[in-house]
């Protein structure tokens, strides 16, 4: 620990927690009444995070508190840490190659690096075996990720082995409230994660990219079991108006019936290779939506839209709705896939899939 | 490679761009089957009853999405035209006020030019707005931002009226010129019922980027919407129905009498004993009645004095003297309003007579989160009492009703939710008995135990379009009652 003290000065607002602690978390800077204090989350957003962790059956004390920045800017202005963009810091003679990644296009500038390899060293001295991080800085600091609103509520698989989980930084709670019940759910998650009784994420099978007989396989598997429920999804392209793929999966197996790839060439955008295939691949979508099994969708009024426009295609006792199920239980929470799944499953983040696939096809062109 | 085998809590890694996209969707369905039971098994029974009448709505959404309006396309034509040239004037009358004080002229689309000229031109202190992009507060140039200014700035305001002139009418153009189903010309909007906290119905753009809101047409727009031939427009709606659940929810007797007879002439001769003539005036040109009617619901919604008397252009020491004299004939309704406020404080959670659950997640001692609870229970009772009578409307008209057929072939029957009112198209031939029908089963019956069983009456009007009817309007909806006849557009 000798290491660690001489790192944390002058301003080392560092909070050790009780004897022997494994757990870490991690906020962003300090704030006017921190650096009076010199202890991190004193003010207002301390006292929220103080009742947030024990409403989610942790006390302060569990955790090990620090910071990604041990000081404040100027005026308590953030922004000026995140000023430079690429062609700055080259025009001032910075290489890029060890630049830590941009958030929204924005590097921290280099005088402010050594806040960063100053928290990895905490990290290292202190080997967590948990780390929960407080916003999108935090989250940036550790994984070089800073989406916080698709990797909040999910366990994160962090550097060397380690694990943790991020959320909203109590101080954007002050601001947004409404935000709060989310904050609580994912601390909630954590400390259920750490006592063992969070349920294990599933393992899972998909067809994609299917033949003809992969199609029929997956579609008698689904008729010889008529009490699975499945899950069935639909992808657009709106500037088009038409479906891109469509999915339908239970828990744990299912298939992906692809149409129409909008990111690349013009000639190799369809998927099936004659119009006469493309009419057959539609006609196993019927069979499928036509399948006895009880169906479910999310806002699937968007789905339905699309497969019954030009495609008449309707979907046999589709009895359930997700969304309107989370609108039915708390109307106020968002009810987009992504949060519903971190409110109430452990599964990783999987949203950003979607970007990713974008931006690699925008590569491949 | 076309199986993917996903181990737990690992997102695979070394596919292609469109194999990742395809697991993606696979698992946007699979998430969402495994999401089910879970989410089944947190609901308890007033969840579950919610659920299921959602799940009704929502094919009554999907029925009046798909279905649309029908509009009468020379009236479309006119319309745009109409909207073209109110766009050109607001433009023209914009470059004029600008080549007066400010040398170039102001393009009113370009956010940039609208913010120079507002807060680097004119100097005005920056009403703040989030942008979601960036994430980051810019200087405000949308329209709530543009209407504080012109509240607090008079310099501003005809800048404002013409911006604002021009954006509406381009973007109501907009809406007809390429919102309308390039086959049926119909103006199809969505309906959603997960787009409201209350369980109210929501509206917007469909997924192929046509329609609008369609709870919020004025009446310009409605007149486009137009009866096919052998059809007519009725247009249902429960009378005064938030009062009427305002009355049962505080257990007013006074305040359910008098909605069952004209409730602001009756309020305001509650509120001011001894008042002769209800339309005689109160404060310049609102009357005693009008006080009652705008006064009496803000009231009944916890509004401020101050914020009402802002509002309603009033003094503020007015309405405070009328809270009084308000609360003085409706005891009940102040003590509803205390009542709500500590079930916030206490446990957050509401539910209403018709069993739907809301917790509130605002901060318990903000009046926003007071005013919200208290709004609650009025209005998610009269959404679900109104989805619920059309969802028995709309089952008699596709099943038991004589027309059921001609009506299906015709995408005829239910066609638009307004709040507490619901658009039809009916055959001609046969209308009288639907109509009395849609009126009769319209009306969905709540039990309040001691204090009896609350049924909202319903109203009928009927036309040719969607308007109202008018002088220049003749074919316009005009109230219908059983025993009038059919007699339109005379």
């Amino acid at each position: 620990m000798t290491q660690l003290a001489t790192l944390a000065k002058p301003f080392s607002l560092f909070e050790w927690g009780k004897p022997n602690t494994k757990l870490l978390l991690i906020g962003e800077a300090p704030g006017e009444e921190e650096e009076r204090v010199g202890k991190p989350f004193v003010g207002a957003s301390g006292q929220l995070l103080n009742t947030l962790l024990e409403q989610s059956g942790f006390s302060r004390s569990d955790f090990n508190i620090t910071n990604v920045f041990t000081e404040r800017p100027p005026g308590n202005d953030f922004k000026l840490n995140w000023t430079t963009t690429k062609t700055e810091l080259k025009k001032a003679g910075y290489s890029m190659a060890a630049r830590l990644p941009p958030i929204n296009k924005r590097y921290l500038i280099p005088e402010m690096e050594h806040h960063v390899a100053r928290l990895h060293s905490e990290i290292d001295d202190l080997k967590p075996a948990f780390i929960l991080l407080l916003g999108s800085t935090a989250l940036w600091a550790v994984t070089g990720e800073s989406r916080i609103g698709q990797n909040r509520g999910t366990i994160l698989s962090l550097p060397n082995g380690r694990t943790g989980l991020a959320t909203f930084h109590p101080a954007m709670v002050l601001r947004q409230w409404d935000q709060r019940p989310l904050v609580w759910a994912d601390l909630s998650k954590a400390a259920k994660y750490l006592n063992g009784t969070l349920p294990k994420p599933l393992e899972r099978l998909f067809y994609i990219d299917p033949t003809f007989e992969e199609i029929e396989h997956v579609y008698e598997v689904f008729a010889a079991n008529p009490q699975w429920e499945i899950g069935v999804d639909i992808e657009t392209d709106p500037r088009i108006g038409q479906i891109t793929t469509i999915s339908f999966c239970t828990p744990r197996f299912g298939i992906c019936i692809p149409f129409y790839n909008k990111s690349t060439l013009p000639h190799l955008c369809n998927y099936w290779h004659t119009a006469a295939e493309e009419a057959r691949a539609w006609r196993w979508v019927m069979a499928f939506g036509a399948l006895a099994n009880r169906k479910v969708g999310q806002n699937f009024l968007y789905d339905h839209q699309y497969l019954l426009e030009d495609l008449d295609i309707r979907i046999r006792n589709l009895q359930d709705d997700t969304s309107i199920l989370q609108h039915s239980l708390q109307p106020e929470l968002p009810k987009a896939l992504g949060t519903l799944a971190s409110l109430y499953l452990n599964e990783p983040s999987w949203k950003f899939m979607r970007e990713s696939s974008k931006d690699d096809n925008k590569a491949d062109e | 490679m076309p199986i993917v085998t996903m181990q737990p809590g690992v997102i695979p890694e070394g596919l292609t761009a469109y194999q990742t996209y395809q697991v993606y969707n696979c698992l946007d369905s699979a998430i969402t089957a495994q999401l089910l039971p879970i989410m089944l098994s947190m609901a308890n029974e007033n969840h579950l009853r919610t659920y299921a009448r959602e799940r009704r709505v929502a094919s009554l959404c999907l029925e009046m999405s798909r279905k649309g309006f029908p509009t009468n396309e020379m009236a479309v034509l006119e319309l745009v035209s109409q909207l073209d040239r109110e766009a050109s004037k607001a433009k023209d009358a914009l470059h004029l006020f600008c080549v007066a004080v400010w040398h170039p002229l102001l393009n009113p689309n370009s956010w940039q030019q609208v913010e120079a000229f507002f807060y680097d031109y004119l100097l005005l202190p920056p009403v703040w707005q989030y942008d979601h992009k960036t994430k980051q507060r810019k200087r405000g140039t949308n329209r709530d931002a543009l209407e504080k200014l012109r509240d607090a700035y008079p310099s501003a305001r005809p800048f404002v009226n013409a911006i604002l002139s021009y954006r509406e009418a381009v973007k109501l153009a907009g809406v007809f010129k390429k919102g309308l189903e390039p086959r049926s010309k119909r103006l199809r909007c969505q309906f959603s019922p997960t787009g409201t906290d209350t369980g109210r119905l929501s509206s917007q753009t469909n997924p192929f980027g046509r329609g609008t809101n369609a709870q919020n047409l004025n009446d310009r727009v409605r007149r486009v919407v137009e009866a096919p031939p052998g059809f007519l427009i009725a247009y249902p709606d429960l009378k005064t129905a938030e009062s009427y659940a305002v009355g049962y929810l505080s257990r007013s007797p006074r305040y359910i009498a008098a909605c069952s007879s004209d409730l602001h002439t009756t309020v305001a001769r509650l509120v001011w004993s001894g008042l002769k003539d209800v339309n005689a005036y109160f404060y310049r040109d609102m009357t005693y009645r009008d006080m009652a009617k705008r006064g009496g619901h803000g009231t009944n919604y916890y509004g401020t004095a101050k914020t009402m008397a802002m509002f309603l252009k009033v003094e503020t020491a007015l309405i405070a003297a009328f809270q009084e004299s308000y609360f003085g004939a409706f005891p009940e309704i102040a003590e509803w309003q205390l009542e709500v406020i500590a079930q916030i404080q206490s446990t957050g959670r509401l539910v209403t007579p018709l069993g739907r659950e809301r917790q509130f997640w605002g901060r318990p001692d903000d009046s926003v989160t007071h005013r919200a609870a208290i709004a609650h229970g009025p209005q998610s009772l009269v959404a679900d009492i109104m989805n619920e009578g059309l969802c028995q409307v709309q089952e008699y008209l596709m099943k038991e009703c004589d027309y059921a057929r001609i009506m299906a072939h015709n995408d005829a029957g239910l066609i638009a939710q307004v709040h507490d009112a619901g658009a039809f198209l009916i055959p001609l031939g046969g209308a009288e008995e639907i109509l009395a029908a849609i009126l009769e089963h319209i009306v969905f019956p709540v039990d309040f135990g001691s204090q009896g069983v609350m049924a909202i009456p319903a109203e009928m009007s009927i036309g040719l379009n969607w308007g109202k009817e008018k002088n220049n309007n003749p074919a316009g909806l005009r109230a219908w009652k059983p025993g009038d006849g059919i007699l339109l557009g005379a």
